[in-house]
């Protein structure tokens, strides 16, 4: 049974329309990011799951129960906010146990529960401080405490990892991946950081101007972007998006590519695809390799690409971004550390086609 | 010495002059009330008593004469408590929920209601004057403590629900619907979370109507009757009912009694005042 299933919602505030027919279902246990641009409507609609804003239509269901009109403490959610939201006038153990005091829990439960999520968190010593007391990451997992304890059906969280600083971002966001590991919880995690939603992700939305573009498992987003928008959305570097040209040939496509020096670049995809004139190639840059000359590898689309005149190189330690200038717009490749890329020289890079996106220059769809 | 520190004692001189120049007044008071009668007639203005002298404030405190009520200033100063305590107090509270709605449960319509508030306080006193006097007839208020306390709560729920409200728009929507998720519901919030928070912001309520009330002066003569005049019209009143002489020291006596509590207040919670009045920049 799904745990949650949003079903033709719309939110509008008078004239403007804030989310467009959203159609959501995830099971229990999955973790589901939402992502995309701001503006875009994810905290909207995360609050519309919580009920902290009403619906224009539509249902939502938790737990298989209809709870569209249903106030937020009826709903049996909880929620971590990007500010946190911690009460300032109580202590860290009051945060904690604030919501079953309200419910009318009996002490010595919430005595019990209270030290469970302090060990599980590591937040024992805390626990008679205030919160102006406490670091940014000592708030973020007060506040988590305090959603754990409720027990909840979905757990529910705003950007919770955006006040941190980098590093205790990414020491977090792995504590976070193995709390849902741990405690097999559903989860609806709203972020603009799309590594963010790769990594914790069991499904990711990706949204934009209150329109869902694709939902999908990461592989699926990553690998088979459903639209221009996506493709540069997700992953970074950003997925190329080379304008090109392309037509049928003896049974193979042949894809032509403006090149600044010399005549376009021409790489021939083995299989015949039914493609307009005017595309868009979207190849991500580790799928562009320094060409060897040499046979691919059994079961591999061939290698096809050229020669190419490189702008900019930038060493990255693991890995070395060329940047070259393809179709109009730049392009980059991931290539090896230790390649002998030099700028300002010709360099014969490759595609892998088997992984390559061709879009639709007028609506941006998805073509292959 | 620097250009730098000369501009700084140049400074400080002038500011110790106005300070001079606005506690001259009191200064006069203070010792005109402690003078007799017959050393203010001979004596200069500005001199201290040779003779100090509790008399005046004897008589201003028990036995002035206001009209033909010659009791001091007594009775009317209880008054002035009775009708200023609860007016302040109900003018408080009414201003905080106020604000708390104002602030974190916007409502259709609530800028307009907020404007309509906002324009309660620039409403000069004398316009409603007629038909408040109307009101309280009607209400069988007229002449009494409690439609004082009605008044003066009404015209303070103005100022008091645009203090709380700019002070509850600087705490994070997110408290409440934090608490919403956490089951709490519109009361429970206001006293768990918001209340717990407000004392710079009931600091600066509590002063300002405490000043207001107890220092009117119009409403008090307008809508008191013989038993329940306030302080201040007391004082306007001894002052008035002169039998011969003018009794300098008695008057003067009666006035700083009449300021005492505005002047107490100020002292025991003026660094609140100050500290509530810019509290908005400060995070929670």
């Amino acid at each position: 049974m799904p745990i949650l299933e949003i079903d033709h919602l719309q939110k509008s505030y008078g004239d403007t329309h804030i989310l467009h027919d959203i159609n959501v279902s995830i099971d229990e246990g999955d973790f589901l990011v939402l992502v995309g641009p701001s503006g875009c409507g994810k905290s909207t609609l995360l609050n519309c799951i919580a009920g902290l804003e009403p619906i224009t239509g539509g249902t939502i269901r938790i737990g298989g129960r209809d709870v569209t009109g249903v106030s937020p403490k009826d709903r049996d959610i909880a929620m971590v906010f990007q500010s946190y939201a911690l009460y300032p006038t109580m202590s860290v153990a009051r945060n904690i146990t604030f919501g079953m005091q309200v419910r009318g829990v009996d002490k010595a439960t919430q005595a019990a529960k209270l030290a469970e999520v302090a060990r599980q968190l590591q937040i024992e010593p805390l626990l008679n401080r205030k919160p102006g007391q406490l670091s940014g990451g000592q708030r973020q997992r007060v506040a988590m405490g305090r959603a754990l304890v409720r027990d909840p059906r979905l757990f529910l969280f705003d950007e919770p990892l955006s006040n941190l600083d980098a590093k205790l971002r990414v020491s977090m966001r792995t504590e976070i991946k193995k709390l849902h590991q741990d405690l097999n919880a559903s989860i609806v995690y709203v972020t603009h950081d799309q590594i963010e939603a790769m990594t914790l992700a069991t499904r990711i939305v990706v949204m934009k101007g209150g329109v869902i573009q694709q939902i999908g498992t990461p592989a699926e987003i990553y690998n088979r972007p459903a639209n221009m928008f996506v493709a540069d959305f997700m992953g970074s570097p950003a997925m190329n998006l080379i304008p090109a040209r392309a037509r049928t040939e003896d049974g193979a496509t042949r894809i032509e590519i403006d090149r600044d020096s010399g005549g376009p670049l021409v790489i021939t995809d083995p299989v015949a695809r039914q493609l307009p004139a005017e595309i868009v190639l979207g190849v991500r840059p580790e799928d562009i390799h320094e060409a060897t000359g040499q046979a691919h590898l059994p079961g591999h689309a061939p290698e096809a690409g050229g020669e190419v005149l490189i702008d900019v190189v930038e060493p990255a330690g693991a890995d070395t971004f060329a940047v070259t200038h393809l179709g109009g717009t730049p392009v980059t490749a991931r290539l090896r550390a230790e390649s002998a890329v030099r700028p300002k020289q010709m360099f014969p890079l490759a595609f892998d086609l088997s992984k390559v996106s061709y879009f639709s220059p007028q609506d941006g769809l998805r073509l292959n | 010495m620097t250009t730098n520190t000369m501009l700084r004692w140049g400074l400080y001189g002038i500011l110790i002059l106005f300070a001079l120049f606005y506690l001259m007044p009191l200064f006069v008071m203070l010792t005109t009330s402690l003078k007799s009668l017959e050393e203010i007639r001979t004596g200069s203005l500005l001199a201290l008593p040779r003779a100090i002298t509790f008399q005046p404030w004897l008589e201003a405190w028990s036995s002035a004469c206001a009209g033909t009520q010659c009791e001091g200033l007594r009775p009317f100063f209880w008054n002035s408590v009775l009708m200023a305590v609860p007016a302040v107090a109900i003018s408080t509270v009414i201003g905080a929920i106020n604000g708390y709605v104002f602030a974190q449960w916007r409502f259709r319509g609530a800028n307009l209601f907020f404007a309509a508030i906002l324009f309660g306080c620039f409403i000069p006193f004398q316009v409603v004057l007629m038909p408040m006097a109307r009101m309280l007839g009607l209400m069988g208020l007229a002449g009494t403590i409690p439609g004082l306390i009605f008044v003066h709560v009404i015209y303070g729920i103005g100022f008091t629900t645009l203090f709380f409200r700019n002070y509850y728009v600087t705490i994070p929507q997110e408290l409440v619907r934090a608490a919403r998720v956490d089951g709490a519901g519109f009361f429970r919030i206001f006293f768990a979370i918001f209340l717990p928070l407000s004392l710079p912001i009931i600091t600066v309520s509590v002063i300002w109507q405490f000043t207001q009330i107890w220092n009117d002066f119009l409403f008090g003569v307008s809508f008191s009757g013989a038993g329940s005049q306030p302080v201040t019209v007391a004082l306007n009143n001894i002052v008035n009912s002169t039998t011969g002489v003018k009794a300098y020291n008695v008057d003067m006596a009666a006035a700083i009694i009449a300021a005492l509590p505005t002047l107490f207040v100020y002292v025991v919670a003026g660094k609140y005042f100050i500290r509530g009045l810019t509290a908005g920049s400060v995070k929670g």
